[in-house]
């Protein structure tokens, strides 16, 4: 075969697979890039159906230089940052405990993953049945008899330091992190840690020097998607926050949803913000993790 | 330089029988000694035992007549270079080399030094900053060993060394184990399982089958001397003749044979000759098989193979049946049906225990 004939082979190859990928990625594209397109516009002050047509930035000023947003991007980056580092450090710590289980049993493997199902809705109102002064925790503290009312019982839901929603994401990410890490180290097995024992390390150099350096390729993207996930999700600060200061995404959804329609592009900037912010981390990942293939 | 010794060790993983059961073995200091043994026989247990990776269920192990059972891994300062080597995939050569070190916080510059020196002592001395995934087979299993060698440990213990590399590489590995382990005289067990390997690398060789050492000798020992049909028969024996040793000679249902004083005890035993000890002949013209030569008996070639570099028969003597392994020139004269002598050199036959 000459040269000339399979290049155009491997075009025609690219064409085919160009041509059953098109139903799905027209979907995402209208979904994902459109609704991005279209959220930038709004934000941008750009909506021809009712008459803007002279781009601005006057959403974003309003935004960046109101109090509210910024004690908001505070509140979010805290809560994402510490639930991330919490799960991250626990899905480890789980994943070496659990290491000598699973390579035995699968059931422990599923038990681990059992609650990746459950959607964070639900994990959110479980946390508040449980958490919350008139919760289960509070009502054995109480025939306990370490409190004497609901009130005693610390807030652990709604309360200035985000708990409830930090143990809701922790609880719930920590197995999807661990997973992650289980995979690795049931993969690349223990003779790495053992090489390096029989070199001289002891047990925390063993951790620090191979055992991390070998679960980090999984466990970056893993807490990356974590925090990204945690930076832009709605449901569970709607549900265990409190109003104010509330995270971004509840934030947006407050504006988008307020009476006066002026509030929607500013809605939109800070859902710009939010993804923005996604898109930033996830760029210093890739950057981080071109970095580290290369050694 | 230190002695090691094994003493009625025992290992068990969970309710299953033992891995390694009763194994006594005392391995010389500054030796190279080989644990030869068919593969799931417990080598590799074994050097995890003695690298403290694992602990015995029972047992003792001594460095120079101290029991190092309580200590860790770390501290035995007895280094395992695994049969897959266990290179850090995501650190470079030169930083693979120094790890142990690092990990005995000694000084950048020392480190490097080191490190350098190993690597040349290795003869790869320009591939510091290569990353382990660069390196072929060869390269790697040289970088492991520079890497065990640069902590100077006690004890070196080498799984399958030469196992993993190509029949070239397999001999420069051997000449470099043999020159490093004169120039450093550091004690060294390898673990294989071919017996090949364990005799042109070391010096003693301590056969292990199903969990215990069955014989420690010298490599030509276990050609000569086995301790049992067992051992006879894992470094290629295939002879064995059944009898009764009295009045000098060793009596059989073929006959009997002159053996030399020294193997004989008297009473029941088995006679052991190697297939390229028996001699084969083609009896004289008048097929008179009576030929004057002492532990002779007459026979019929049953089979022959043709291997290139021998010619191995299958000879018949009455209810009974002989491998010899012969020059492969004589092939063609010794075919199937052919009577024949076959003889057992007296200094060649080698009495067992029944």
């Amino acid at each position: 075969m000459t040269v000339r004939n399979k290049l155009s082979e491997n075009a025609l190859q690219r064409l085919r697979i160009w041509l059953l990928l098109t139903p799905a990625m027209t979907v995402i594209v209208m979904l994902f890039v459109g609704g991005l397109i279209a959220g930038l516009a709004r934000s941008l002050n750009y909506f021809p159906l009712i008459g803007l047509t002279e781009p601005n930035l006057d959403a974003y000023r309003a935004v960046l230089g109101d109090e509210t947003f910024l004690r908001s991007l505070a509140v979010t980056s805290y809560i994402s940052f510490t639930a991330t580092a919490i799960s991250s450090v626990l899905a480890v710590a789980a994943a070496l405990l659990l290491r000598p289980l699973v390579l035995r049993q699968r059931l422990f493997y599923f038990m681990f993953s059992l609650n990746l199902t459950v959607p964070h809705a639900v994990g959110a109102i479980g946390i508040s049945y449980l958490l919350s002064q008139g919760g289960l925790a509070s009502r054995l503290a109480r025939s306990a008899g370490l409190t004497d009312r609901p009130a005693d019982f610390p807030a652990l839901v709604a309360d200035p330091w985000a708990i409830g929603i930090i143990v809701e994401y922790v609880w719930k990410e920590t197995p999807f992190i661990g997973i992650v890490v289980l995979a690795i180290l049931a993969s690349v097995g223990e003779d790495y840690e053992s090489a390096a024992r029989s070199l001289g390390a002891g047990r925390w150099q063993t951790f620090r020097y191979v055992t991390m350096p070998l679960v980090l390729p999984g466990l970056v993207p893993a807490s990356v998607i974590v925090f990204a996930f945690t930076f832009g999700a709605f449901e569970v600060p709607f549900l265990l926050g409190r109003t104010a200061p509330t995270t971004l995404p509840v934030l947006a959804y407050r504006s988008y949803t307020d009476v006066d329609l002026a509030a929607r592009p500013e809605a939109m900037a800070i859902s710009m913000v939010i993804a923005g912010t996604s898109a930033l981390i996830i760029s210093a990942y890739l950057a981080l993790t071109r970095h580290y293939s290369r050694g | 330089m230190t002695t090691v010794t094994l003493a009625g060790l025992v290992k068990r993983f969970g309710a299953d029988a033992p891995v390694i059961d009763q194994l006594d073995i005392t391995i010389e200091s500054g030796s190279l000694t080989a644990l030869l043994g068919p593969s799931g026989c417990g080598k590799t247990t074994t050097l995890k035992l003695i690298a403290g990776l694992l602990t015995p269920t029972a047992g003792e192990i001594r460095f120079d007549n101290q029991s190092v059972i309580a200590l860790a891994p770390e501290d035995r300062e007895a280094v395992m270079v695994f049969q897959n080597h266990l290179l850090f995939p995501y650190l470079s050569v030169a930083d693979n080399v120094g790890f142990g070190l690092k990990m005995r916080r000694v000084p950048k510059t020392e480190l490097r030094s080191r490190v350098a020196d190993m690597l040349e002592l290795v003869q790869l001395p320009d591939i510091g900053r290569r990353t382990p995934a660069s390196l072929s087979g060869g390269q790697q299993q040289r970088v492991a060993l520079a890497r065990a060698l640069v902590i100077e440990p006690r004890v070196l213990l080498l799984d399958e060394p030469l196992s993993n590399l190509d029949a070239h590489l397999r001999d420069e590995m051997r000449e470099l184990i043999h020159s490093i382990h004169s120039a450093l005289g550091i004690t060294t067990v390898v673990v294989t399982h071919d017996q090949e390997e364990a005799v042109i690398l070391a010096d003693r060789v301590g056969l292990l089958l199903d969990g215990s050492i069955r014989q420690v000798d010298s490599p030509k020992a276990f050609f000569e001397r086995p301790a049992s049909a067992a051992v006879a028969r894992f470094f290629g024996g295939s002879n064995f003749l059944p009898g009764t040793w009295t009045d000098g000679l060793f009596h059989t249902d073929i006959g009997s044979f002159t053996v030399p004083s020294k193997t004989a005890t008297s009473g029941p035993a088995v006679l052991t000759i190697r297939p390229e000890d028996v001699g084969i002949e083609i009896p004289t013209a008048g097929g008179d098989v009576d030929t004057p030569l002492v532990n002779t008996v007459a026979g019929v070639v049953r089979s022959s193979l043709y291997g290139g570099r021998y010619a191995r028969f299958e000879v018949a003597v009455g209810s009974r049946s002989f491998d010899a392994i012969t020059e492969p020139r004589r092939f063609d004269a010794l075919a199937s049906g052919r009577p024949v002598t076959v003889r057992f050199p007296p200094e060649k036959v080698w009495l067992l225990p029944e």
